[in-house]
Parts: structure tokens; sequence; C-alpha cells
């Protein structure tokens, strides 16, 4: 199956569900249109066109870019799980520590960059981030383990 | 003369030493990313978009359209210096821009193109200062269903000219139009598509929606680039000759004429006012064959086009409220998240916003003529600086724009899973403007769509019996049948010649 193809199949599910979960809002009647009616319009407009895809994805499979190399998908998975990282441990660590970890880990692992040069960087635009977000801007971003220090 | 009035008024209460501050930070901040790969002006102002909470309104809208015309200044100086169009308003600008640079003319070039921007931009402003607030009075005569139509028209022209397949950007829209009904139903209060999820029961957030397919699926698609090959000599004599000036008065001004005719009208955009002008420019000229070898009309006229087009590109989102791409789109939600209402009521309603905006583009104008210049050799160092600074910094920007609009780490994960989406998209060549703009405009084409259908007692047909709203819909199936009935897309096709030559 053509990776068009697949996409078209996949918006096709999407419309699928979403024209089924809207008519089950309530379309409305009687000249006033429900919480469903919207959704469902556009819920079949998506279908129409996924439809028509399906069928003519043989045809333009070239509008799509080359498919992701091994080594881009490495390179997504540590940047998304970076990301992620980052998130889940903003509370408890802080902007400054996060801030620091996760850009020494991008440059470390992402850009393949020595030891050296990942750690100054990190630490240099930590430390700026926390002046410039936190103490410039006053943005109420989660101090985590450095509580102590305000 | 009342107009010019308001505008000396906009420009003075643009000159505050506030609004003077943000609208530096803007037009730098612009040039900047014009310069910079892998974020372009709707990156910059998805990542800003959380600073809305704490700004001044006029001062917060002054940085944001400075970023949106600084933008076009900083891609001109990597299409003349590097060949890499910065913005794909300056594309047309490498052909004739790179060739002078070689000849050792990049500085009557820069130059050039930063005079006829000027002069651009300020025969536009003028336009848009007189048009905007009459077609403001025309669109107070609008109700729900001439506001539908006029949505879908809009929606549908910029379908009709994505750089893209067609029914893909249609479908790109109706996906943004499905994302804004999750949430709470305007009308009768009850849950949408939340899935029991606290995060979702207020709606998909634009921001966070914003920076993950414009900031973060730039980085993922970018993380292999490398910095540019920067042209090498010392760029020197940046004003250009009377000789420079003759041959480019005529080109600046049509194409301040065109530039500003071309962004006036939703759907056509900036990068076909460039290449009009240079097209026309190449007609008129007496000797054509020396376009594309380093002839200063072909950088004047276009440089000149594009300031001129994004300047009144404006023109519809100020007067009758609708965003006709992605930038406008952002400044729609931007203005929104000040509880201000883009739409015909705007001007009269908010009169000091809508002119000190245009007061402001005055002002930004000059001090990027002013600062541009000497700034070259900066832009230059910039364009050096190697890919993998600047990513680790984008994502952290990225990720504190989505934390910092609610404090909540769920619109972080939204950040991430858009990130993902986008990245997903442009390897599929699906757009995100047109998501973007069905995000935006959902809500308010649904309440339209809902109102004209409870007026009518249930027929559709509100939109064909009243002149304006058929006017509109007519228009935006003439633009969704045409591939169909002649077999292209008008506007697209001559973008699509003129790039391939």
């Amino acid at each position: 199956m053509k990776r068009e193809s697949i996409v078209a199949t996949i918006w096709l599910f999407i419309a699928g569900y979403t024209a089924y979960a809207s008519y089950q809002l309530g379309l409305g009647a009687g000249g006033r249109p429900g919480a469903g009616f919207f959704p469902f319009g556009a819920a079949l407009g998506i279908g129409l066109i996924a439809l028509l895809r399906l069928i003519g994805a043989n045809r333009d499979a070239s509008e799509a870019k080359p498919a992701t190399r091994p080594e881009e998908w490495r390179k997504i998975f540590a940047m998304v799980t970076g990301m992620l990282a980052f998130a889940l441990l903003l509370d408890s660590l802080g902007f400054a520590i996060c801030t620091f970890l996760l850009l020494a880990f991008y440059l470390k692992i992402i850009a393949a960059q020595p030891w050296q040069r990942s750690l100054i960087f990190a630490s240099a635009t930590a430390v700026g981030a926390h002046l410039f977000f936190d103490l410039l801007l006053r943005a109420q971003l989660p101090r985590g383990l450095l509580a102590f220090l305000t | 003369m009342d107009t010019l009035n308001l505008l000396l008024q906009g420009v003075l209460t643009a000159a505050s030493p506030e609004n003077l501050f943000y609208g530096f930070a803007g037009v730098l901040l612009g040039t900047l990313v014009g310069v910079l790969p892998g974020l372009g002006p709707a990156g910059a102002i998805a990542l800003l978009l959380p600073l809305a909470l704490h700004a001044p309104p006029l001062a917060y809208m002054i940085m944001l359209f400075g970023i949106t015309y600084g933008a076009q200044y900083g891609g001109s100086t990597t299409s003349i210096l590097v060949n890499i169009p910065g913005e794909a308003s300056s594309v047309i600008t490498c052909l004739d821009g790179y060739a002078m640079a070689r000849q050792g003319r990049a500085g009557p070039a820069l130059g050039i193109a930063a005079f006829g921007s000027f002069i651009g931009g300020m025969i536009a402003l003028v336009g848009l200062a007189f048009l905007a607030p009459a077609l403001a009075e025309f669109g107070l005569h609008f109700g729900p269903p001439e506001y539908a139509a006029l949505m879908l028209f809009g929606l549908t022209a910029l379908v009709y000219l994505a750089h893209g397949p067609m029914d893909k950007a249609l479908l790109m829209a109706l996906v943004g139009a499905l994302l804004a009904s999750v949430g709470l139903d305007p009308v009768s209060g009850a849950p949408r598509f939340t899935f029991n999820f606290l995060v979702l029961r207020d709606g998909i957030g634009l921001t966070p929606v914003v920076i993950g397919l414009f900031g973060v699926s730039e980085v993922l698609l970018n993380l292999d680039a490398k910095a540019g090959e920067v042209f090498q000599d010392k760029v020197r004599g940046l004003l250009p000759s009377a000789q420079d000036w003759k041959e480019s008065a005529a080109p600046i001004a049509r194409g301040s004429l065109l530039g500003f005719l071309i962004g006036a009208i939703p759907g056509l955009n900036v990068v076909i006012a460039t290449f009009a002008s240079y097209a026309l420019e190449k007609k008129l000229s007496k000797h054509p064959e020396r376009f594309g070898q380093g002839a200063i009309a072909g950088v004047a006229g276009p440089e000149t086009a594009n300031n001129a087009a994004s300047c009144s590109g404006w023109i519809p989102l100020l007067s009758l409220g609708l965003p006709t791409g992605s930038v406008t789109s952002l400044i729609f939600g931007a203005l929104m998240m000040h509880g201000l209402a883009p739409g015909p009521l705007f001007i009269q309603n908010s009169p000091q916003l809508f002119w000190g905006i245009l007061g402001s583009m005055v002002l930004g104008n000059a001090m990027l003529l002013i600062l541009n210049l000497p700034l070259i050799g900066l832009w230059i160092k910039v364009l050096r600086l190697p890919y993998f600074y600047l990513f680790p910094l984008i994502i952290l920007f990225s990720i504190i724009g989505g934390y910092t609009v609610s404090g909540n780490i769920g619109d972080v994960v939204i950040v991430i899973l858009f990130g993902l989406i986008g990245y997903g998209m442009r390897k599929f060549a699906y757009e995100p403007a047109p998501l973007v703009l069905g995000l935006v405009i959902g809500p308010l084409l649904e309440t339209a769509i809902r109102r004209s259908l409870i007026m009518s007692h249930g027929s559709a047909m509100i939109f064909l019996n009243r002149p304006i709203a058929a006017l509109f819909v007519a228009l935006a199936l003439l633009m969704l049948a045409s591939p169909l009935l002649l077999r292209r897309r008008l506007g697209r096709e001559i973008v699509d010649k003129l790039e391939e030559s």
C-alpha cells in the first residue's frame, strides 16, 4: 500500500469517527442547528476528500517528500524524548535545571558536539533564560530544586 | 485630510518610548528570523503569542507587525548575499540580486532593496489608511449570512492559492475547523470531543497548536541543516548610484502600485506580487536579456512589490476581520487574546489601536531603512551561525511558549503533538496555514452559520437570497470549481511557471 493511500485511509477513519460522534451530539432540527451540526459538516468534507484521494492516490504519490531516514528518526525520537522529559520534570527540578539538562542533551546527543562545548552552551543559556524569563519578564516558571534561592 | 491627520496621530502614538521599544524589538526580531533559516515570521509570532498575556495591546501588536515587515527585509538580505531566500517573497530577488553580488555590486543591490521596500511600504500604507476604513464602513452592513459567506470565501481563497495540492489544503482547512469544535459548544454548552480531558474543555488553544506546527516541526525538518555558504567579499557602497536610481525609479513606482493592488485582494499573496512585478519589468525593459544577469530593476521592482503587498495584505483583516494567511491568522488570534474582535467594528471601536499600528509601520519602515544597512555585517555573522546552536533555543522557546499560556503541562504536550503532526504534514505536502485559518475562524464561522440558519428557520437559501452573501458564495464556488473547469489554478500557474523559469 502506497504512503499516500495509508494517509488517505487514516483521514477516512478520522472523518468516519468524528461524523459518528457529531451525529451523537445532535445535528439539530427545525431551524436550530445542534452541537454536532458544524463538526458533522467538517467531517463529511474531510471524508469526501479522503475518499477522492484514496481513489487517486497512485496518481500523485510524487507530491510527498522522501521518507524519513533511520538516522532522522533517531534524532526526532531524541528530540521529542527531551521535550517530554522537560515537561515531566519541570515542576520537580525547576526551569533552570531542566533548561540546562535539555540543552546539554540536545547538543551532545543530537548535534554530536564535544562535552565541553555542550556544557558551556547549556550553562550559559540556562542562566540567560532564567534572567530573561524569570527576572525580567517575571514569567511564572517553576523553580523546583532551586526554590531555596528566592 | 482627516485620514492623514489620523495617520499622523497614529505616528505620534507609536512614537511613545514604550511603543518605540516594542517596535524596535519587532523589526529587529523580524529581520533576524528573515535572515535565519528554519524559522519564519509565523514561527516567531507563534513563539511570542504567550507574551500577549503580559504586554500592553498596542505595544504588543506593534511588535508583531514589526516582525512581519522586518522579515521581508531580512529575507532580501539572504537572497542577495547567499542566494537563499529567507522568505518565499524574496525568491525572485535571488535571480538578479545574487548576480549583482557576484559582480561586486552587493551594496547597491541591498541599498535599492531597502529603499524600494521603504517607498513601497509607505505608498501602500497611505492606501491602507484610506481604503481600510471605507471597506470597514461597507462591512458594517453585514449580517450573519454575509459574515459566514465572507469567511468561507477567505478560507477558499487561501486554499485556492496554497502551494501544494488544493484538495490537501481544503482538507487541512476542514481539519482546522474540526479542531475548533473541540471544547464546549458555544450555544448549548455541551462538551464536544473532550474525551474527559480537562485541558480540552476550553478547546484546543491557538498558541500551542501554532508553536507546534511552525516552531517545533520546522526544527524537526531542519535537523540536518548546515549554515549557508555566505558571500565572502566585504559589502561596500550601499547607496545606489544616480544611474541605479534612474533604472530603478519606474520599477519602484510600478512595484508599489502592483504590490498594493495584489496584496489587497484576499488570497493573492506577496509571492505573486513579486513574480508579477518581475515579469512586468522584464516585459517593459529595453534590455530583457539583462534580467537574471544582475539587472537592478529585477531587484527594485519585486522588493518594492513585496513590501507594498505585505502592507496592503492587512486590509482584509483590519477592515473586515478576514485573515488571509498563516501570519494574518496569528495576528487575528493575538487580537482575540486581548479581547479585541477584528472585524468591521474594529476601526470604530479601537481607533487608537488601528491608527497606532499604522503609525508604527511608518516608524518601523524608517527604522529598518536606517538600521539595516549598517547592520548587514551582523546579519552576515548570524548567517554563519551553525544550526546546532539555534535549534535547541527554538525548542526551548517553544516549550516555554506552550507552558506560559496556562501554566499547564498539558499545553506543552499539545505543542509536542502538533510538532509531530506538523512534521508529518510537511512530509506529505499538507500545508499548515489553512489548518491555522480553519482553527482561528472555525468558531466564528460556526456561530455565523448557525445564526443564519436560525434566522432562516433552517433554510440554506439565506446564503443565496442576500446579494452580498451570494456574491461571496459564488466567488468561493468559482475558485473551488476553476481547477476542474480550466484544468489549472490561475494564480498558482503563473507562480509555478516563473519558479520553473
